[in-house]
C-alpha cells in the first residue's frame, strides 16, 4: 500500500500523536518527533532520508518491511503480530528486519511471529514455538521444536494430532 | 441583422475620454458590443455561466481608495513576510505608489503604472481588440490601470516581485479592470508573486489581462494566489509568448472567490523553450473554479508540462479545459498534461476535458485526467496504524495537493500557501 503525497514523517507523527492522545499524553511537536524518530532510525540503521519520502512510494520489498519495523518501533505496541514478515525478503533484508525485532524485544512487549520457515528463527530466537493446525494449537515447545520441524516436516505432528 | 450587447453604458461613458487611448478604447468597446458575453454554447464556457455578470449592469468604477486603520493594519500583517521583496500594491484596482517599493529591482527592471502610460506615452500601449473575446474586449475598453514591467537584458532579479491586489470594504459593487504587461529581456530572470486578497464579502467583478513576453534565454516564475472575497467574480487571462530557450513556470493556487476563471494561453515560439504550469484549486461551499489552458507548440523542440490538482468539498465545482496543440512543424515536441480531482463530498462536481491536437508525427505527448474520491484502501492503511478516520481523510486530502507546493523555492511564499491550504482543509473537514 503506497500513499503518495504523504511523507513518512507526517504519517508517523500523526500516528504517534493519535496514540499519545488516546493515552492521555502530550502530543509531540515536529522537533520532538524528529529527534525521537532519528534516534530510533539510527538504532535500526535506517537512512533518515526515509522520513521525507512518501509512505511506501517506490519502496522496495525490503524497504517496506523496514518501514513497518520503524512504525512498530515508533508506536511501541504491547503486542506485535508479525504475519509472514519473512516472505519476499532476501537474506540481507531478513537480517535487518530480524535485528529490528530483536531491538524491540522487552519484558513489556510480546511478539507473535507467524512463519512457514525456520530460517527467520535463526535470527529471532523464539521463547515458545506453537504449531497451529486447523485453527488450533496442536503442539507447543521451545525453539528446539522449530528445528525438529525443519528436519522432520509436519507429518508426524499431523499423525499425532489425529490420534 | 447584427445584435448589439448593451451592458453598462454608464461605465463606458466614464472611461471613454479617460486618457489618450480614446480610439483604442472605442474600437474595443465596439468589439465587445458585437461579441457580447460568452454563452454556455461556446465550448470553453460550457460549465461556467456568466449571467451573474452580464445581468448586473450597474457595476461602477472603484473610487480612489481611502485605506482605513483596519486595511492598513491588515496590509502590514500580510506583507510583513515579504518586506525584502519588491512590491507593487493595488487597492481596489488603484496603484498605490506610496506603499509600493521597487528599489530592490533598481537597475534590473523598469516599471510604469499602465495608467501613467495611457496618459503620457499612449503609443507604448498596443492592443489589437479585433480578435478578442468578449471579456478581453471589455477589458481593452475599460482597463483603468495595471503593471507595465520590463526586465532588462541579462538582468537577474535577486528578490521576487510581489504584486498584491487588495479589495477593501468599499469595493462592493465595483468592477476592477486591469491590464498588465511583463516583458523579460534576453537571459533575464524574475520571480513574480501575485496575490489577490480581499475584505469584501459583496460582489466585485475583477477582470485581469496579462501579456507576457520572454526573450531568448529568459526565465520567469509566476506564483499566483487567488484568495478573493466570498462575493468575488474574478476572471484572469494570461497570454505568454516564449522565445528560444526561455522558461516560464507558474503555480496557481485557487482558494478564494465565488467564481474564478483562469485562462492561460502559452505560445511556445522558440526551440528549447520550456513551460511548466501547475495549479491547485481548493473549493468549499459553492465556489466555482474554471481553469482553461492552451499550450500551443508552434516550433520544434520545445517542451511543456501541466500538472493540476483540484480538491473539492461542499457543493464546489471545478472545470478544467486543457488543450495541447502541436503544429505540423513542431517536431520533437515534448508535452505532458496531468489533471486530477479529488472530491471529498457528495455534492462536489468536476468537469475535466483534456484535449490534444497533434499535427506532427515525431512527438512525445501524454495526458491523463482522473476524478476520484478518497481511497478506502489508503484510509484503511492509515487507520490500521491508529490514525482516526477524520484525521486520515484530511491527511489524504492534504497529501493529494500539497506536494505541488514543493516547486515554490521562495520560503515565505511556500509557508503562506501551506498555511492557507491547512485553513482551507479545516473548513472542508470540520
Amino acid at each position: 500500500m503506497d500513499i503518495p503525497g504523504i511523507s513518512n514523517s507526517y504519517f508517523l507523527r500523526a500516528a504517534v500523536n493519535e496514540k499519545r492522545l488516546a493515552n492521555g499524553e502530550k502530543e509531540l511537536d515536529a522537533a520532538e518527533f524528529l529527534k525521537l524518530a532519528r534516534e530510533k532510525m539510527k538504532a535500526l540503521e535506517m537512512d533518515s532520508a526515509f522520513l521525507s519520502r512518501p509512505v511506501n512510494e517506490g519502496f522496495s520489498g525490503g524497504e517496506k518491511k523496514r518501514n513497518e519495523i520503524l512504525q512498530m518501533d515508533m508506536l511501541e505496541p504491547k503486542l506485535g503480530l508479525l504475519d509472514e514478515t519473512d516472505s519476499g525478503l532476501d537474506i540481507d533484508a531478513l537480517k535487518t528486519v530480524s535485528e529490528g525485532v530483536n531491538l524491540l524485544r522487552s519484558p513489556e512487549r510480546a511478539f507473535v511471529l507467524v512463519t512457514h520457515y525456520q530460517r527467520l528463527l535463526s535470527y529471532i530466537q523464539p521463547d515458545f514455538v506453537h504449531v497451529l493446525m486447523d485453527g488450533k494449537i496442536v503442539k507447543s515447545g521451545d525453539k528446539s521444536l522449530a528445528l525438529e520441524l525443519e528436519s522432520k516436516g509436519y507429518d508426524w505432528i499431523r499423525e499425532a494430532a489425529a490420534k | 441583422m447584427e445584435t448589439k450587447t448593451i451592458w453598462n453604458e454608464k461605465l463606458w461613458s466614464e472611461v471613454r475620454e479617460l486618457d489618450a487611448l480614446k480610439e483604442l478604447r472605442s474600437k474595443a468597446w465596439e468589439r465587445f458590443e458585437a461579441t457580447g458575453f460568452p454563452s454556455l454554447k461556446s465550448e470553453s464556457w460550457r460549465y461556467t455561466p456568466v449571467s451573474s455578470i452580464s445581468a448586473m449592469t450597474d457595476f461602477v468604477r472603484p473610487a480612489s481608495p481611502k485605506p482605513n486603520a483596519k486595511t492598513i493594519s491588515h496590509l502590514q500583517t500580510q506583507l510583513q513576510p515579504f518586506r525584502d521583496c519588491a512590491r507593487l500594491i493595488f487597492i481596489n484596482g488603484w496603484f498605490m505608489p506610496q506603499i509600493s517599493d521597487l528599489k530592490p529591482l533598481e537597475g534590473t527592471a523598469d516599471f510604469s503604472s499602465v495608467k501613467e502610460l495611457a496618459v503620457h506615452r499612449p503609443n507604448t500601449i498596443q492592443i489589437d481588440p479585433e480578435q478578442a473575446g468578449g471579456f478581453a474586449a471589455m477589458n481593452a475598453a475599460l482597463f483603468q490601470d495595471g503593471v507595465w514591467l520590463h526586465v532588462r537584458d541579462e538582468a537577474r532579479a535577486s528578490v521576487p516581485l510581489l504584486v498584491y491586489f487588495f479589495q477593501d470594504e468599499d469595493s462592493s459593487g465595483t468592477t476592477v479592470q486591469l491590464r498588465h504587461w511583463i516583458s523579460m529581456g534576453k537571459n533575464s530572470a524574475l520571480t513574480v508573486l501575485e496575490w489577490h486578497d480581499s475584505f469584501s464579502a459583496k460582489k466585485v467583478f475583477s477582470n485581469h489581462e496579462f501579456q507576457i513576453q520572454l526573450a531568448q534565454g529568459a526565465s520567469l516564475s509566476q506564483y499566483r494566489f487567488q484568495d478573493g472575497g466570498t462575493g468575488d467574480w474574478l476572471r484572469s487571462s494570461s497570454h505568454a509568448r516564449l522565445n528560444e530557450a526561455s522558461r516560464y513556470q507558474r503555480l496557481d493556487f485557487e482558494c478564494g472567490a465565488q467564481v474564478s476563471r483562469n485562462e492561460i494561453s502559452i505560445l511556445l515560439n522558440g526551440a528549447d523553450a520550456k513551460c511548466d504550469l501547475s495549479g491547485i484549486a481548493a473549493g468549499a461551499g459553492e465556489q466555482h473554479f474554471d481553469t482553461q489552458v492552451l499550450m500551443d507548440h508552434a516550433v520544434p523542440k520545445a517542451s511543456s508540462t501541466q500538472s493540476y490538482r483540484n480538491l473539492l468539498g461542499g457543493s464546489a465545482r471545478s472545470v478544467f479545459g486543457g488543450c495541447v496543440k502541436v503544429r505540423p512543424e513542431a517536431q520533437k515536441t515534448d508535452a505532458q498534461q496531468v489533471h486530477k480531482t479529488l472530491l471529498v463530498s457528495k455534492d462536489a462536481r468536476a468537469d475535466t476535458k483534456p484535449q490534444l491536437e497533434i499535427d506532427a508525427d515525431d512527438v512525445k505527448c501524454s495526458h491523463g485526467a482522473a476524478i476520484g474520491q478518497l481511497s478506502e484502501d489508503s484510509l484503511f492503511y492509515l487507520q490500521s496504524r491508529g490514525i482516526g478516520r477524520a484525521v486520515a481523510e484530511r491527511m489524504l486530502a492534504s497529501g493529494f495537493v500539497e506536494h505541488l507546493l514543493e516547486s515554490v523555492t521562495f520560503e515565505p511564499w511556500k509557508k503562506l500557501m501551506q498555511s492557507r491550504l491547512q485553513v482551507k482543509l479545516d473548513g472542508l473537514f470540520q
